[in-house]
């Protein structure tokens, strides 16, 4: 038999066991997710080829709640996925510049677009980019259309675009413009107008 | 090792039952925290606003948060830690009264007086809570008003706001009359040879007896209960009956169907497929008068975020969830003000997704959707319809994708944006309407939009909590609303 207290000992020691196994989870999640925002805090990468050009981008200036075009001189690559991310990550490069018009987080990076057969474009953005950014149904709403409209100007034949974090759906960017969904581009050239 | 004892031996196998013990109580956790009980809340009804707050319990005693009860009574401002004050001063006073409690214990000061609470006073994430019970003593300090609390029906009565109907039972037909000092809009339901009305927004109380019988062959008896925040009347009877209203909503009269008064041949149903009779025979006339009602005109609002999810850091201190519902409880006090059913999808800090907001609403059928942001970018107002191609109202199906069923009332929705941003221009508060892709939003059948509100033009963002500033927008909104109910009423 073995007696009452090594009993309630070896109980309390299971509990303690669980416990710590779980604390043990929630750090390496945390540490893995830390890990994984630092890894991106490097410089936005050159286009591999291309000829030089100009691409047309949509910045948004918060002060005075507009979307502005403007032209920058780059590599503009012939390949239509890859000119639309070029030009993303031009626009992004505006805006975590010191000062901003529209600040984003300083890992926020375009991680591939792509173009499918259908006409459809889907954007595949970096955690930090969704994690760092400010929360607010206009901010968010901004940068949005800015995004998809110079995705818009980069590649014509795009009718609607969906934004993924890391590969993944998310319900919304930070807390409220809804990712969940295609955006149809004719409503953002609409909206875009109406911003600028 | 130890006589007598068998350790040691290495003739038995270690004990299994403390694991399968500790698994038990897990899995008992488990299942308890999954079968909790509907949330308890407690109806509050005063001359300024009725509204609800919720209802903690914590070893075995009931809970109210302070803010969450005196915040739509006045300017509520609660500071401190291990001793927490709330200062409050009610709508169009200067005075203020100072309160003090300490986390677990039961003395504290209301006005400089020592106060004991009848348990311990608790704070939780900075927020205070009293039990239910000290109410009664609590608050007359705190309001300078006569406070009933009607406990175990969880409703709380501030000033002399407690309407008595009148009940009398007429003949030739029966038929049992309800008299109210005020119009009521109650929810009404049948069940059976029963009808139940549910007064959630009327300090509606018993003149007399709980349970009156009548000894009529049609109307039996009727029976008056209250339980978490409203009060049930429920009047059986011995055939189906019908309820309508009249006065301005301040009489209802329960009379008996039509087809039970008449002695001869039953009129034609109007759906053949259902009308293989029955013992009770439900005719679809009376069905349908009496199915669960909804207010005709029904604004709902929706405090976004909520809980774990504090939205936006607005300052250091200031979450956009706390603004959010204390905008929305001006919103809808204002409603009310203006004769206009007003719900709001949160009235605590409650956790809810996106879809369970849109659910509440839908089920509603609200006439208008309002979602309230708050942010600290830009000043005024910015009012959102959803980003959606327009759907013709005529090739409206039964049924609407979830996620853009917002898209077949994007006309009543603009029509409400507009008015709102033109009575938001008559007061000088800058205004913005756009599109914006949002959830909820996408996925109301009805007028639907977002309010984001900002700090006032050149101020600081703290000011964006300015009861004067929200009060205007309220009244803006509010305005803008009343301005297009007929053409929303006349369009649905």
């Amino acid at each position: 038999m073995i007696p009452r207290h090594l009993q309630i000992a070896f109980g309390l020691m299971v509990a303690v066991l669980v416990a710590l196994g779980f604390y043990a989870m929630h750090l390496k999640r945390r540490a893995d997710a830390i890990q994984a925002l630092q890894a991106d805090m490097r410089p936005v990468p050159p286009p591999v080829s291309g000829q030089a050009g100009q691409l047309k981008l949509f910045v948004a200036y918060d002060d005075e709640g507009i979307l502005r075009q403007r032209d920058v001189s780059t590599t503009v690559p012939s390949e239509p996925s890859q000119r639309a991310r070029q030009a993303l990550r031009a626009l992004l490069a505006v805006y975590v510049e010191q000062p901003s018009p529209h600040p984003i987080g300083s890992g926020a990076d375009v991680k591939d677009v792509y173009i499918l057969a259908d006409n459809s474009a889907v954007i595949d953005m970096n955690l930090a980019f969704a994690e760092t950014h400010r929360s607010g149904v206009f901010v968010e709403q901004m940068t949005i259309v800015s995004m998809l409209q110079t995705l818009s100007t980069a590649a014509p034949q795009i009718t609607r675009a969906h934004i993924l974090v890391e590969g993944k759906q998310r319900e919304t960017l930070a807390g409220h413009a809804d990712l969940s969904g295609f955006y149809d581009m004719a409503l953002i050239n609409q909206l875009a107008r109406e911003l600028q | 090792m130890i006589p007598g004892s068998k350790l040691g031996k290495g003739t038995r196998r270690p004990a299994l039952w403390p694991g399968a013990l500790l698994l038990l109580l897990c899995f008992s956790a488990f299942v308890l925290l999954r079968s909790q009980s509907p949330e308890k809340k407690l109806g509050v009804y005063s001359p300024q606003a009725t509204y609800t707050v919720s209802i903690q319990d914590r070893n075995g005693v009931e809970y109210v948060g302070l803010i969450d009860l005196l915040e739509p009574l006045g300017k509520v401002e609660a500071r401190g830690d291990k001793n927490w004050k709330l200062e409050f001063t009610p709508t169009g006073s200067d005075k203020a009264t100072e309160l003090e409690f300490s986390n677990n214990k039961r003395k504290g000061k209301v006005r400089g007086a020592q106060f004991e609470l009848p348990a311990n006073f608790l704070l939780v994430s900075g927020r205070g809570y009293v039990p239910l019970a000290s109410l009664p003593n609590l608050l007359p300090r705190v309001l300078e008003l006569t406070v009933q609390l009607r406990e175990s029906g969880h409703r709380l009565f501030l000033g002399a706001v407690a309407m008595k109907f009148n009940a009398q039972l007429r003949k030739n037909p029966s038929r049992l009359v309800f008299t109210f000092p005020a119009p009521v809009n109650p929810f009404l339901a049948s069940e059976g040879n029963n009808t139940r009305i549910v007064f959630s927004r009327e300090p509606v109380v018993s003149p007399g007896a709980d349970t009156i019988n009548y000894g009529d062959p049609l109307i039996t008896s009727t029976a008056f209960s209250e339980s978490n925040g409203a009060a049930e009347l429920t009047v059986h009877g011995s055939g189906p009956l019908l309820a309508t209203f009249s006065d301005g909503g301040r009489t209802l009269t329960i009379a008996g169907a039509p087809q039970q008064q008449a002695a001869a041949p039953p009129p034609p149903a109007p759906y053949p497929q259902t009308a293989a009779p029955t013992a009770e025979p439900q005719p679809p006339a009376v069905t349908q008068a009496l199915v669960p009602t909804t207010p005709r005109f029904l604004v709902v609002i929706d405090p976004g975020h909520g809980g774990d999810e504090r939205g936006a850091a607005l300052t250091e201190t200031l979450a956009e969830k706390d603004v959010t519902l204390a905008f929305a409880r001006r919103i809808h006090r204002e409603l009310e003000t203006k004769g206009i059913s007003a719900m709001l999808i949160r009235n605590s800090d409650a956790t809810l997704t996106l879809d369970q907001r849109a659910i509440a609403a839908n089920t509603s059928r609200p006439a208008v959707f309002l979602s309230v942001h708050a942010s600290t970018l830009g000043s005024g107002v910015r009012v959102y319809t959803a980003l959606l191609p327009p759907v013709a109202p005529t090739t409206r199906s039964a049924f609407l994708p979830w996620t853009s069923a917002q898209a077949a009332f994007l006309d009543s929705s603009s029509t409400v944006a507009g008015s709102v941003a033109a009575e938001c221009n008559n007061r000088k508060v800058p205004v913005r309407a756009i599109a914006a892709s949002l959830r909820p939003l996408n996925s109301i059948t009805g007028a639907a939009l977002s309010i984001e509100l900002a700090p006032p033009p050149e101020s600081n963002v703290d000011d964006i909590t300015s009861e004067k500033y929200q009060q205007s927008i309220a009244s803006a909104i509010t305005a803008g609303i009343v301005a297009v109910r007929p053409k929303l009423e006349a369009a649905r």
